[in-house]
């Protein structure tokens, strides 16, 4: 395999090819910069541009797209407390306020760095694996999976850790608004009363556009002033605050490696996604840290452990999705659409009779990755003015984006009236002391958690066990049980000290 | 004298009158179509029918001299596609592609607006051939095993109301045996898996099952077809098993319908473009695991409607179905 992708980087030798990648790249950035959109939109909405294409040129437009997407979603995340899409959640928590202080080409250049680094390790991973990957996904059944998702769900309890109660409402509410629509087990209608808008549920990009962009736009802009709220201003942006960032990573070796990893397993387990490996990431590096209490303040490694996870997930979901034909990701679900538009026939077969093309994926990921880390990098100070900008200029553009992406989804009319309705709500939400985020947790992760079940309880003919007998299954609920209970066993040590 | 020439005035005009008429509809075939011709899909890009759809429309825009546009509509397994159809002016420059299993069960478990069997059939393009799939590690050898066999078989299916799954309810109806679901997995490739993992002990696809049986992930027990495979020869079809209307799973897969009242002429003109370009892709149609079988509107609408009579029958068993095991 290593061979192969060594063969194939001449193909790099190619402007066109370089070209190529560059052109997903910037579009995945794009996509990855406005709140809401992501790769998954991306690839669907550039997906009948590239019919025709050569199978090899489209995949590496693909990668470029989809390697770009994350370090473009984390801008949004640092700058306006709105992450880019869903996986770039959990870098708010220390991004913001890195830049309400003033310091956002810091924050920028971590993410910067922790992007790119993740992205190579999971695609380092990737290759290494791909030898070994059938017994690796046929390892992760449905028990396995539920317990991955509830791990996910139990995040709730730290990300709303000022008020427990009220984090938990939050995520229940998610978990209930993730019921609506047709119920994927059971093919039964929830909650819809006759409208066939809520067929599919409450549709994810407006309600997260709503929920996340409008509800901080009417926040900020209440608010008045500029985001950064530091005397010296402008002053303050200079390359060399970036390239403090970026050198910081070196200084959380353990964090960086820790949240790779586990962005790399996660997408390893198909249909888990990038989200968990965001919250999880995080959630490890707050309960494993000599400094918890520091953490949500604009601690560099709240940002190190998010960005090298939702990056290092690329590699991982690409295992199965290469393998087997099962997405490892709602991006790798598109992407097994695009090979089927290209003639590449998703399955156990694509890696022995389309190398070339998964060589290019591979390759694309890795440039693409380098590509947008240093876009970010340079172009980290300029995008920080942002934060010195009155918000009155701000809102109405954001406020735009947030129309026009929810429009753009599927043309529907009902999507912006959906985004608008979030925003109102979340405004609110967040002002009765709830968290938005325990809710977007609980409503990705909900529906995702009752499948699990359902099929888990379908393949036991009904018996409980099977969430307790399987080996994969115990050290999950051994993390489980260790990740709830740290934070009162180090509370225990801290009274008795 | 003046009568008379009154009457001939009267005659010539008649026939003036007479041939006008019968060129109007040369002038109409002539015009139609006028305009570019939308192509609704009632699912994302990147789908087997939407692939082959783009590729057949290419074809058929060059025959037709109009550009074809296709519209991906997702949305409530296709009911949004199909709800736009039923109600777009039925002058033929607005039609419909999908499998048409889905639109007869959303029908009959659903509140929906269209009814599946009024729509105007234009023709089919590709049929399916569903296969009921055991792993190789799998306890059953043959489907007498399965007949046989006393504890549940568990079904890996993408949901219940699926064309898959209410054959298998059919089936195990017909054929005594007891069947539960593992549902919900949501395509061939987690399905397969699934069994591979053993929380199933059988698969029931199309031809995305393929690349599986190559490689030797996969025995093939049953073809849901008239005829022996060429590519599994060695494979009985449900029909020598003794359930020939069970065959229907997987017929008329890829249809092209247009709103009811649509002229038939009209419909005809976009039918022999569809017919021609699916033979012309016919190489390219196999080598993608499609199947070809081109069927013009008048026989599939009896097609439709024997299939439709079929699912209606069975439907009734996915209650039994609609809850967990062990409850």
């Amino acid at each position: 395999m290593v061979e192969a992708l060594i063969s194939s980087a001449e193909t790099l030798s190619n402007p066109g090819v370089l070209g190529i990648i560059l052109l997903g790249t910037i579009i995945g950035i794009i996509f990855g910069i406005l709140p809401g959109l992501s790769g998954i939109q991306g690839l669907a909405l550039m997906m009948p541009f590239t019919f025709g294409w050569e199978p090899v040129t489209a995949m590496f437009f693909y990668a470029g797209i989809m390697g770009s997407v994350s370090e473009g979603g984390s801008i949004p995340a640092i700058l306006i407390n709105t992450p880019g899409s869903a996986i770039n959640a959990a870098t708010c928590f220390d991004g913001y306020p890195m830049a309400q202080r003033g310091e956002a080409g810091r924050a920028l250049g971590l993410a910067a760095v922790s992007s790119t680094g993740g992205a190579l390790f999971g695609v380092l991973i990737l290759v290494l694996l791909i030898p070994a990957v059938r017994p690796i996904v046929l390892a992760f059944g449905s028990p396995e999976f539920f317990w991955l998702v509830f791990l996910g769900l139990t995040t709730i309890a730290f990300v709303a850790s000022r008020n427990f109660v009220k984090g938990l409402i939050s995520g229940g509410l998610g978990i209930m608004i993730s019921m609506i629509g047709l119920s994927p087990v059971f093919t039964e209608l929830r909650y819809t009363g006759e409208s066939k808008y809520l067929w599919d549920g409450v549709e994810m990009v407006p309600f997260y556009i709503g929920l996340f962009a409008l509800s901080e736009l009417i926040t900020y802009t209440a608010q008045g002033g500029t985001i950064a709220a530091v005397a010296e201003g402008l002053e303050t942006l200079r390359l060399s605050q970036v390239y403090q960032g970026g050198k910081e990573v070196f200084r959380y070796p353990l964090t960086f490696f820790r949240g790779s990893g586990i962005g790399t397993l996660i997408g390893i387990v198909p249909g888990v996604g990038g989200v968990v490996a965001n919250f999880l990431s995080y959630t490890t590096a707050v309960q494993t840290s000599k400094h918890p209490e520091l953490f949500g303040t604009g601690h560099p490694e709240g940002i190190i452990a998010s960005e090298s996870a939702n990056d290092a997930k690329d590699g991982g979901s690409l295992l199965p999705t290469v393998a087997f034909g099962i997405p490892g990701s709602a991006e790798m679900a598109v992407l097994l659409g695009a090979f089927m538009l290209h003639g590449l026939v998703p399955g156990p077969l694509l890696l022995r009779d389309h190398l070339p093309e998964v060589m290019a994926l591979i390759l694309g990921l890795i440039i693409s990755n380098v590509l947008a880390g240093l876009f970010l990098f340079f172009a980290a100070r300029y995008l920080a003015i942002i934060t010195f900008i009155p918000v009155y200029f701000i809102s109405p553009v954001v406020a735009v984006l947030v129309f026009v992406g929810a429009f753009a989804l599927r043309g529907n009319i009902w999507d912006v009236f959906l985004a608008l309705g979030a925003g109102i709500f979340g405004f609110f939400f967040r002002r009765a002391g709830f968290s938005i985020v325990a809710l977007a947790i609980g409503y990705i992760l909900g529906v995702l958690a009752e499948k699990a079940f359902h099929q888990s309880l379908m393949s036991s003919l009904g018996s409980y066990s099977i969430f307790f007998t399987r080996p994969i299954s115990l050290v999950l609920i051994l993390l489980l049980v260790l990740l709830l209970t740290l934070p009162f066993v180090r509370a225990r040590e801290g009274t008795s000290k | 004298m003046r009568r008379m020439f009154g009457s001939i005035v009267g005659f010539i005009a008649l026939a003036f009158l007479i041939e006008a008429l019968t060129l109007v509809p040369n002038v109409i075939a002539q015009t139609f179509p006028s305009r570019s011709i939308s192509w609704l899909i009632g699912s994302s890009p990147g789908g087997g029918g939407d692939t082959s759809s783009r590729r057949l429309a290419q074809r058929m825009a060059k025959d037709m001299r109009v550009p074809i546009v296709i519209k991906n509509v997702p949305g409530g397994g296709g009911v949004i596609a199909h709800t736009t159809v039923w109600r777009s002016r039925p002058d033929g420059h607005t039609v419909g592609m999908y499998y048409t299993q889905p639109m007869i069960t959303a029908e009959s478990f659903y509140k929906v607006e269209y009814r599946t069997v009024d729509f105007e059939w234009i023709g089919n393009f590709v049929d399916a051939v569903y296969l009921l799939c055991v792993t190789k590690d799998s306890p059953f050898k043959s489907f007498a095993d399965m007949r046989n066999s006393k504890k549940p078989v568990r079904i890996a299916v993408n949901d219940l109301t699926s064309n898959s799954s209410i054959t298998m309810m059919a089936l195990s109806e017909l054929a005594g045996f007891p069947i539960t679901f593992v549902s919900g997995l949501g395509g061939a490739a987690p399905a397969v898996v699934a069994a591979l993992r053993g929380e199933a002990d059988a698969v029931i696809f199309g031809a995305l099952l393929f690349p599986f049986i190559q490689r030797g992930d996969l025995i093939p027990l049953i073809a849901f077809s008239d005829e022996r495979l060429p590519q599994f020869p060695a494979v009985p079809t449900i029909v020598e098993l003794g359930y020939p209307e069970l065959r229907l799973i997987g017929r008329l897969d890829y249809v092209l319908f247009a709103p009811p009242g649509t002229p038939r002429e009209r419909t005809r003109v976009i039918q022999d473009a569809l017919l021609k370009a699916t033979r012309e892709e016919d190489k390219w149609l196999r080598e993608n695991f499609f199947f070809p079988d081109p069927v013009p509107g008048d026989e599939l609408r009896k097609a439709v409607v024997e299939q439709f009579n079929l699912f209606k029958k069975y439907i009734p068993l996915v209650e039994k179905y609609r809850k967990p095991p062990g409850r």
